[in-house]
C-alpha cells in the first residue's frame, strides 16, 4: 500500500478541483486492506495518462458523442498544468519520476485535441511538433495524419 | 499561480511532406525493433518511460501504416504494400504478441543538436532534456509533492534500516544499520565506502581497528536537505542505534525539506482560478 504514500503528495492537485468534473481523482484498485484513490493523469504503474491510450478514431468519434465533457476534463486537467504539453524531450512537472513528458501521453493528448475537441487542422499543425524516434515514431506518424484529415475537413488542399 | 504561457508555437511541420518522409524511413529500414522500456533500442535513462504497448505490437505497426496510406503517392503506397505483406509473413500478429526486441533495425533517439535548438526558440524548453539522464522536472508544484512525500513515507523507510535487515537502505539513507558490515575500512561495499567518505559530513569513520559513527556538523551540508540532529524521528526511539541516528542527516524531522515559502503560499487551495485559463 506504499502507493498511499506516494499519492499523498500528488493530491495536492486535486485541491484545484472545484466540482466533481474536475476532480480527477478515480478508484483505482481495491484490495484487502481498502480502497486506492488515484490519479487518473498521474498513474504511478503503468505509467501515463489512460483515457485514449492506444485508442483508434472509433474510439475518439465515441467519445466526442457520449463523453466530450469528461475526455476533455481531463485532458485539461493535464495541460492546464503542462501548456507546453506537445513538445519532445521538455521538462515536465506532471507525471511522477520522470523528466520528460511521455511520448504516449503527448499522443493521446493530440488525438483528443483531434477527434475530440475537433481543433482546427492549422493548431493541430502547430503541436505536430518533432518525432520522438528517428525513424519509426508512428505517434508522429499518426499525428501527421489526423492533421491531414483536418484539413480535408476544412476543405483545405495540405499538399 | 498564473499558468504558464504556453511557449511560442513551432514551425510547421509540412504534414504531407513530413508524412512520406516519415513512412519512407519506416519502408527503407525495413524491419523495426520495437520501440520498448527494455534498453536495448533507444539508449537512455528516457527510455525506460516508453511502455506503449503499439510500438513493439506487430499489428500495430501495419495499423499506423495503414491510417497514413490515403496520404502516400502511388509509389509508396505500393513499397507500403509490399512492406506490410513482408511484415505480415515474418510475424504474423495472431501469432506474436510482441515483437522480438533483438531482431530488426534501431530506431534510434531524433538528434536534437545545438544549432538546431539555436534556430527554434520554442525549443529551448528541452534544452534540460536532452541529454539522455534528463533531470528531475523542478516546478512549484513538483517540489510541493515532494516535499510532502518526504515527511510522511521517510520515517516508515528510516525505522526498520536501523536494525538488521536492510542494512543497505540504511547507509543509504546515512543511517547506520546493526547489520553493517564492521571489518575493515568501507572496502566490502560502495555504501560504507561512502559513509566512510562522510559524504553528509558525518559517517563511518575507522576507529580501533572497527568502524564507529562520526559526529558531523550540526545541520546536513547536503543541498535542500536543511535537517538537523535534533529532527530524529520518533519511531527510533528506545532503538540501539537511536544515538547513532539521531547524529545522521534525518528528513524525517519536523523540518521540512527546504522550500520557499512563496512557493508554498502559492500552492494553497483555490490560488488558481480555472475560470481565468485562455484558451487553447
Amino acid at each position: 500500500m506504499t502507493w498511499h504514500l506516494y499519492d499523498r503528495g500528488l493530491l495536492t492537485f486535486n485541491e484545484y478541483q472545484k466540482d466533481k468534473v474536475q476532480d480527477s481523482r478515480v478508484p483505482y484498485a481495491v484490495d484487502e486492506y481498502g480502497m486506492s484513490i488515484r490519479l487518473k493523469i498521474t498513474n504511478y504503474q503503468p505509467n501515463g495518462m489512460t483515457v485514449l491510450r492506444d485508442a483508434v478514431p472509433e474510439l475518439g468519434a465515441f467519445a466526442r458523442d457520449f463523453l466530450k465533457t469528461e475526455t476533455m476534463a481531463y485532458i485539461d486537467n493535464m495541460t492546464v498544468q503542462m501548456p507546453h504539453w506537445y513538445l519532445a524531450w521538455v521538462e515536465q512537472g506532471v507525471e511522477d519520476e520522470s523528466g520528460c513528458p511521455l511520448p504516449q501521453d503527448q499522443y493521446q493528448t493530440f488525438m483528443a485535441y483531434a477527434w475530440v475537441a475537433e481543433k482546427p487542422a492549422a493548431w493541430l499543425e502547430q503541436r505536430v511538433d518533432l518525432p520522438w524516434t528517428d525513424r519509426g515514431d508512428l505517434f508522429y506518424l499518426h499525428k501527421l495524419v489526423e492533421t491531414m484529415r483536418a484539413w480535408e475537413r476544412e476543405g483545405t488542399d495540405s499538399a | 499561480m498564473t499558468p504558464r504561457p504556453a511557449p511560442a508555437a513551432n514551425r510547421r511541420p509540412d504534414s504531407p511532406r513530413s508524412s512520406r518522409r516519415r513512412s519512407g524511413r519506416i519502408l527503407d529500414a525495413g524491419h523495426l525493433a520495437p520501440w520498448t522500456r527494455v534498453k536495448k533500442n533507444c539508449d537512455g535513462w528516457a527510455g525506460n518511460f516508453v511502455c506503449s504497448q503499439v510500438h513493439f505490437v506487430p499489428g500495430e505497426t501495419q495499423y499506423f501504416l495503414a491510417e497514413a496510406m490515403p496520404f502516400l503517392s502511388e509509389s509508396l503506397r505500393a513499397r507500403t504494400t509490399a512492406y506490410l505483406k513482408d511484415e505480415t509473413a515474418a510475424y504474423p500478429p495472431l501469432r506474436f504478441t510482441a515483437l522480438p526486441t533483438d531482431k530488426g533495425a534501431r530506431r534510434e533517439w531524433y538528434p536534437l543538436t545545438a544549432g538546431f535548438i539555436d534556430n527554434n526558440p520554442a525549443d529551448k524548453n528541452r534544452i534540460n532534456n536532452i541529454h539522455k539522464f534528463p533531470p528531475v522536472s523542478t516546478s512549484r508544484a513538483t517540489a510541493n509533492s515532494r516535499c510532502r512525500w518526504c515527511r510522511i513515507t521517510w520515517p516508515p523507510i528510516i525505522a526498520p534500516s536501523t536494525r538488521k535487515g536492510s542494512p543497505r537502505l540504511g547507509c543509504h539513507q546515512g543511517h547506520p544499520g546493526a547489520a553493517l558490515p564492521t571489518t575493515g575500512l568501507g572496502g566490502e561495499h560502495a555504501s560504507v565506502a561512502e559513509q566512510v567518505r562522510g559524504r553528509h559530513g558525518h559517517g563511518l569513520r575507522p576507529r580501533s581497528g572497527r568502524l564507529v559513527w562520526h559526529r558531523g556538523p550540526a545541520r546536513c551540508q547536503q543541498p535542500l536537505c536543511g535537517n538537523d540532529r535534533a529532527g530524529a524521528p520518533a519511531s527510533l526511539a528506545g532503538d540501539a542505534e537511536t544515538e547513532a541516528s539521531r547524529a545522521g542527516c534525518s528528513p524525517a524531522g519536523d523540518r521540512p525539506l527546504r522550500v520557499r515559502q512563496d512557493d508554498l503560499a502559492s500552492l494553497r487551495p483555490g490560488a488558481i482560478d480555472l475560470q481565468r485559463i485562455p484558451e487553447r
